[in-house]
């Protein structure tokens, strides 16, 4: 009924665009002469060139044809085949595992090879074995770290300097950590603070395994007899290798040899200890979290204190907790888990366990701890399907969980695989059909794809298959969790059935990007499942050793408890404290503009640091900046306010509401660690109001994969990228830009970047007006706009982290958050993705200028302060290198390797742990020579007035030059507004003081500070290990290779003639 | 002093708090008493803001320093330099004022007339059905729309056009400047049955029904013709009170457009209103002074507008 209602319209509106195309066109062309098709497509292009006689292109035009008919040649040549699969999809371990399992070394003989080597981060150490006998192999290594820190160790494992599989990189060597031991400590606002973390030092052995699922089997290495070379490359901190141990698999053990199981536990003790205190655990940011839940212990209604393992915090395989019993007598126990488990719906979370480091039954290598709601459970391990008891010396006896995925080790890949053809599929379409589709033609797909039914019928049934083994791990029973891969499996079984109006496969052609590579695609969808395969999380709120008596045992609290406890929590809300935006007359009062968990860890290290210091500091988080600007109406500021976005320091000092931060004789003590550019958001007149805080960096991130496969260099300048942008564009691939990542409002971060790459000026020298008329910045504004219009890159790519995922987009700019992201949440790219300097240009001095701003936060002292002193001394201890670098190594430890703090300090960004090795010096480099924008009381119009040029330009097909005049008018208005508002200007728009706007240089004299200048192209090339393909062209044509083909565009006086004439 | 005692004598009984128990009519203290709450709440909440807000439009003040005096230089400035005002704010203003005030109330009308004739209790759920997204709060109604304005393919606007076959890409419906205001309008009238809804439905059902049946003596042959002729002229302060508020909320409802777009101000000033244009003069750029300037210039549009109403409308008394 109601498809009838839906289809009729679309039938009526189908039937007037039939007829309409055949009185206007004739009758439709059928894809087989498509090369014809496209000539006639392009000539259209060509008059529509032509029409335009203003721009004097006609160069360009010429090169257009060019490549188009490039295009075409190809075309004809048939060289654009369908990508074919297998060459993309590398060999992995999991297609060599039967092979390898099948040829495992025999004997059960290890043998150990003592090695005692440290081995340097980075380093690149060879070790010679021989080999008894050919085969695969375990590895275990045993090793010690010196020092702690929060780096993970991580190995690359190579045999005779070729790596067996792909997951023989970054095999993760385990340690362990502890709680540092000492009374719970509850803070101002009744909140039991986190404990600290330490690693236990000692000796560790481990054999090198899939550390993805954790699977129990651990990595085998393929052998051949003789001498062969063990590469270990140390991806991350300096470790001590002891041995390496070369195990037969015969020789690995699993289980315990006779676990004594299954004997009455009557009688024996009830011990309990809590789940937020392991005593051992895998990983520094495994730990407790606080909570008001009545039915965990302890609980307590005033204070909130820390009563369950958090189990977000160990939900990747991998990661474990131990708890130490001390048990009173040897007896049979049983073990009891009271947890949560809520996050997967219907389904359970697997750990494998063990008991003084050894598992007692095969069935505990994956043991399913069941759902349980949102009731706190008590569940007692059971050994398939029966009661469970094990009998324990009396003394320490060790329990431990480790998170692990292994039942979905197979689903998971073949879903993987099912992606990655519908991926490949796609690009095989797009190839096909070109980037814009033609949705009113008939696509006759199979003379192309000839077998595209069956591999959607396959994709189909792989997902059956998926499902049904999902279902079966979840015990038999449909569950919620996975409807998503029901739902998609229809919709692309969809494709196979024509309707009444509409073929299947033209529905696929037609709207691929719902298939795959779109946001929130079908294929995004499935990918979904693939993380929740992973994830395994479980809340423990206490671990039980019991024997029948369980008298001790805490019970939920029934109806009326809970009534009683909730509304006592409540009475307890009336006098909590509000940790928000006080201030303390006597305290130096700091305003954080940030989430309360990084004032948490900020405030514990003031608390370390400032103990016997008589400076008493009042933290507070302030969610709204707003606040800020009322609390200074108010005459109720604070004296610090950390966090503040780059605007407001210049704002404020613009209207006497912040304080000079050069008034202090040490300032230079500070600067030195930060370049002048980053101070110069914050410049005003004479002074600098602000210290640069946080920092983020644009670089270019590639997908290894794709551009190896389509052949194509990393383009390092614009003029290299738009080389390449036929081909991309051939296969339907996106680039993405930094103006991409916007919506409507492009802020200065997107159009700044490429008119002062190209040596242009957003203000006049004096700053009684904007420059859009400099030639420079018009040649940038073409260029911006170009990429846009002429070379169609998209103008909106909303999530560049799944669009780079799924291939769509392999390459672009993009920023940190995108770089953590892609480290920490795409397992299905690990390893394929690199990153290289921002595309920039080279400048006449042979210089590399690929700059864009960084600076995202700084600190500020207000004007009203009565303790600027104190202000100064907070400030210039926390922006130090150690404090910085500490900072974030704390955030880390508590809560997370995704939780990076991205300090603008450049000698603590060298030494950051969250930049890998191989990124570090492009990353560094990158903000070392960044160009911030210069500030002027009028910015937000320039600002905005930028942005409309752009959209004019790009949407309405505004000619560069009048648009810029445009909005060179409107922002001249509010210019002079604003410059008489303070006084520069007089009524008449005479000056009566000139406005100093405040360069590079300027900033320079008023310290010492990081050089920032940028570096010879060739040195750069030559950090990135390339070499340059012929001579640097560093003459007047070289210099924007883009315009060489173009006629430069000059500026004479009868534009100016005309922007004053418009005014007038 | 004897007759003084006297009088303590004789009436000993009566404690002053409980002399003047009963409140009587005109007599100064009553009123004051009576007036008072109001009063304080009008002053402090009404009188005072509006009046500082006057006397900041006469000032320069950059939200930081201390005002000062400088006539009527912003007034000034608002009509002879004002670009984005004079090109964008104002017709935008005017448009969302005159599309949505009388749009709406005329809905406003229609709808309390249809509900005026169903049984109580259906009545009393569509009235709150009917009523409820002027509760609903402006945000959350943006949360709402922006679901389905969204400008990626799964904004149901855009899938359902596209499931159709209407269009092919999908569009930007809130950051495209051509589609902003339109939308800003729909959004307005969908949720503009508020408290001047609810009055006219009262002033329908109080309508007395002896004048109808006077009228079908005196020949009135339709509906129309009742409407006209009985119904408005009989609920004439219920009509202005609607007509108030209609004028009101269409003029101060203009933020929905930044709310909607997600930034302030709008994509090519699009979605202008005086609300957003005071927030962007007030917060962004620092002209405290000036926004004061605009809302009292909002102020008067909206008390002409009612002045109008009132033509329309009014009673003598």
């Amino acid at each position: 009924m109601t498809r009838d209602l839906n289809s009729l319209p679309a039938r009526l509106l189908c039937g007037v665009l039939v007829w309409f195309y055949i009185v206007t066109v004739g009758l439709p062309i059928p894809l087989k002469i498509s090369a014809e098709a496209e000539n006639n497509h392009h000539e259209v292009v060509d008059e529509e060139v032509n029409v335009d006689p203003l721009e004097g292109t006609t160069d360009e035009e010429a090169d257009m044809t060019e490549t188009a008919e490039d295009a075409d040649d190809t075309e004809q040549d048939g060289t654009t085949e369908p990508i074919l699969a297998s060459t993309f999809i590398e060999t992995t371990y999991v297609d060599l595992l039967q092979d390898l399992r099948a040829d495992s070394a025999s004997g059960d003989e290890i043998t150990e090879y003592s090695v005692d080597e440290t081995i340097d981060s980075y380093e690149i150490f060879e070790y010679p074995v021989d080999i008894p006998e050919s085969g695969s192999y375990h590895l275990a290594f045993t090793y010690e770290l010196p020092g702690s820190d929060i780096a993970e160790l991580k190995v690359d494992v190579l045999i005779n300097n070729q790596s067996p599989y792909p997951e023989a990189a970054n095999i993760a060597l385990p340690v362990a950590w502890e709680f540092t031991s000492g009374e719970p400590k509850i803070d101002r606002y009744g909140n039991q603070t986190y404990p600290i973390s330490q690693r236990l030092d000692g000796l560790y052995t481990h054999h090198l395994g899939f550390d993805m699922f954790q699977l129990h089997e651990p990595l085998y290495f393929p052998f051949e007899a003789g001498m062969q070379t063990i590469t270990i490359m140390n991806q991350e901190m300096p470790f001590h290798l002891k041995t390496i141990a070369l195990v037969p698999p015969s020789a690995y053990r699993l289980t315990a040899d006779s676990p004594d199981l299954g004997g009455s536990y009557e009688g024996s003790p009830l011990l309990i200890m809590e789940g937020e205190t392991p005593s051992k655990k895998s990983h520094a940011h495994i730990r407790g979290e606080r909570t008001k839940n009545i039915h965990y212990q302890p609980y307590d209604s005033k204070e909130t204190l820390i009563n369950v393992l958090s189990g977000s915090t160990w939900q990747t395989p991998g990661e474990w907790v131990s708890y130490t019993f001390d048990v009173p007598e040897s007896a049979y126990y049983r073990i009891g888990l009271r947890y949560l488990q809520t996050m997967k719906q219907d389904m359970p979370v697997f750990r494998s366990i063990k008991v003084n480091g050894e598992y007692p039954d095969e069935s505990w290598l994956s043991y399913p701890v069941p759902y349980t709601s949102n009731r706190v459970s008590t569940h007692w391990l059971q050994q398939d399907d029966r009661e469970f008891s094990i009998f324990l010396e009396a003394g320490a006896n060790e329990i431990s969980f480790m998170t692990t995925a292994e039942p979905f080790f197979e689903p998971y890949h073949r879903l993987l695989g099912v992606i990655q053809r519908m991926n490949l599929l796609a690009l095989d379409i797009k190839t096909i059909t070109g980037n814009k589709v033609d949705i009113y033609r008939d696509w006759m797909i199979e003379e192309f794809i000839p077998d595209i039914t069956v591999q959607i019928e396959q994709l189909v049934s792989d997902l059956d298959q998926v499902y049904e083994e999902l279902v079966s791990i979840s015990g038999g029973q449909e569950v919620s969790q996975w409807t998503n891969l029901k739902i998609t499996r229809d919709r692309i079984h969809a494709y196979t059935v024509d309707r009444r109006n509409d073929r299947g496969l033209d529905r696929l052609v037609n709207n691929l990007d719902i298939f795959a590579q779109g946001d929130g695609s079908m294929a995004e969808q499935l990918a979904l499942a693939l993380q929740e395969m992973l994830d395994q999380p479980l809340d423990i709120d206490q671990v039980y050793l019991a024997g029948d008596d369980l008298d001790g045992l805490p019970t939920s609290p029934n109806i009326v408890q809970g009534l009683g406890m909730n509304f006592d929590k409540l009475i307890s809300s009336f006098t909590y404290e509000n940790p928000n935006l006080e201030i303390k007359e006597d305290e130096l009062n700091i305003w954080v503009q940030r989430p309360v968990t990084f004032i948490d860890v900020l405030r514990e290290m003031l608390e370390q640091d400032f103990a016997d210091s008589d400076l008493k500091i009042n933290l507070s988080a302030m969610p709204d900046e707003n606040r800020l600007l009322m609390s200074i109406i108010a005459g109720e500021a604070p004296d610090v306010a950390l966090g503040v976005t780059t605007g407001r320091p210049y704002d404020f000092a613009l209207r006497g509401a912040a304080y000079d931060l050069r008034n202090f004789s040490d300032f230079p003590e500070i600067s030195q660690h930060f370049t002048a550019e980053m101070f110069l958001p914050f410049a005003f007149e004479d002074g600098l109001y602000a210290l640069p805080e946080t920092a983020t960096f644009f670089v270019l991130f590639y997908r290894e994969d794709i551009m190896r496969h389509l052949g194509l260099d990393i383009p390092r300048t614009w003029d290299e990228l738009i080389d390449i942008l036929p081909s991309l564009d051939r296969q339907g691939l996106n680039v993405q830009t930094m103006i991409a990542s916007t919506d409507a409002f492009k802020h200065f971060g997107t159009t700044v970047p490429l008119i002062q790459q190209f040596g242009g000026e957003v203000y006049r020298e004096d700053g009684l007006g904007v420059a859009f008329d400099h030639p420079r910045t018009i040649q940038a504004f073409e260029f911006l706009t170009d990429l846009y219009i002429r070379y169609n890159l998209p103008h909106r790519i909303a999530n560049f982290y799944i669009s780079f995922k799924s291939g769509l987009t392999p390459i672009g700019v993009a920023d940190l958050g995108s770089y953590v992201l892609l480290k920490h949440a795409a397992p299905e790219i690990n390893g394929q993705w690199g990153i290289a300097p921002n595309f920039g240009l080279i400048n006449e001095e042979g210089e590399f200028i690929s700059t864009q701003p960084d600076i995202t936060s700084g600190s500020i002292i207000l004007e009203q302060s009565e303790k600027k002193e104190a202000a100064w001394e907070f400030l210039k201890w926390w922006m130090s290198p150690d404090v910085q670098l500490r900072y974030g190594q704390e955030l880390q430890m508590r809560f997370g390797k995704e939780y990076v703090w991205a300090t603008a300090n450049l000698d603590a960004l060298e030494r950051v742990s969250y930049i890998d090795h191989k990124d570090r010096e492009i990353i560094v480099e990158q903000v070392r020579t960044a160009r911030e924008i210069p500030r002027h009381p009028a910015y937000f119009q320039v600002e905005r007035e930028l942005s409309n040029a752009w959209n004019t330009i790009v949407f309405d097909g505004t000619p560069v030059r009048e648009a810029l005049d445009r909005s060179a008018l409107a922002s001249n208005r509010i210019i002079e507004a604003k410059l008489q508002e303070f006084n520069y200007l007089d009524a008449d728009g005479n000056v009566i003081e000139p406005l100093k706007m405040v360069t590079k240089e300027d900033i320079e004299e008023y310290g010492t500070f990081i050089d920032s200048s940028p570096r010879h192209y060739s040195e750069v090339l030559e950090t990135l290990g390339e070499i340059e393909d012929g001579p640097l062209d560093l003459s007047d044509d070289g210099f924007f290779h883009h315009f060489k083909k173009t006629k430069a565009p000059t500026v004479n006086d009868d534009s100016m003639d005309h922007t004053e004439g418009e005014g007038s | 002093m004897r007759e003084r005692t006297k009088v303590l004598a004789r009436e000993p009984s009566t404690p002053w708090w409980r002399k003047n128990r009963t409140l009587k009519q005109g007599q100064p203290g009553t009123i004051a008493l009576l007036l008072g709450p109001y009063f304080l709440l009008f002053l402090f909440f009404i009188v005072i803001p509006v009046g500082v807000a006057i006397l900041l439009s006469f000032t320069y003040f950059n939200s930081i320093e201390v005002p000062q005096a400088s006539g009527i230089q912003n007034y000034i400035y608002l009509f002879t330099k004002d670009d984005v005002f004079v090109r964008y704010v104002l017709p935008n203003t005017l448009m969302f004022a005159l599309v949505v005030g009388p749009l709406g109330y005329i809905l406003q009308f229609l709808l309390a007339w249809e509900l005026a004739h169903i049984q109580h209790i259906p009545r009393t759920i569509f009235a709150l059905i009917f009523y409820s997204p002027s509760m609903t709060g402006a945000t959350t109604m943006a949360v709402i729309w922006k679901v389905l304005f969204s400008g990626d393919q799964y904004g149901y606007l855009n899938s359902l056009l596209m499931r159709n076959g209407w269009i092919q890409a999908p569009v930007q419906w809130i950051t495209d400047p051509k589609y902003l205001m339109g939308i800003m309008l729909f959004v307005s009238v969908w949720s503009s049955m508020g408290v001047g809804f609810l009055s006219m439905l009262s002033g329908i059902l109080n309508v007395d029904q002896q004048l109808y049946e006077a009228g079908y003596i005196d020949g009135v042959s339709s509906r129309f013709q009742e409407i006209v002729y009985i119904t408005v002229p009989a609920m004439k302060p219920q009509m202005l009170f609607g007509a108030v508020m209609s004028i009101v909320s269409a003029f101060s409802a203009g933020a929905i457009g930044v709310q909607l777009a997600g930034a302030n101000p709008t994509p090519q000033y699009a979605g202008q209103t005086m609300i957003s244009h005071i927030e962007d003069h007030g917060f962004i750029q620092y002209n405290m002074g000036y926004a004061s300037a605009l809302s009292v210039i909002l102020m008067l549009l909206m008390f002409m507008s009612s002045q109008i109403a009132e033509y329309f409308f009014g009673t003598d008394d």
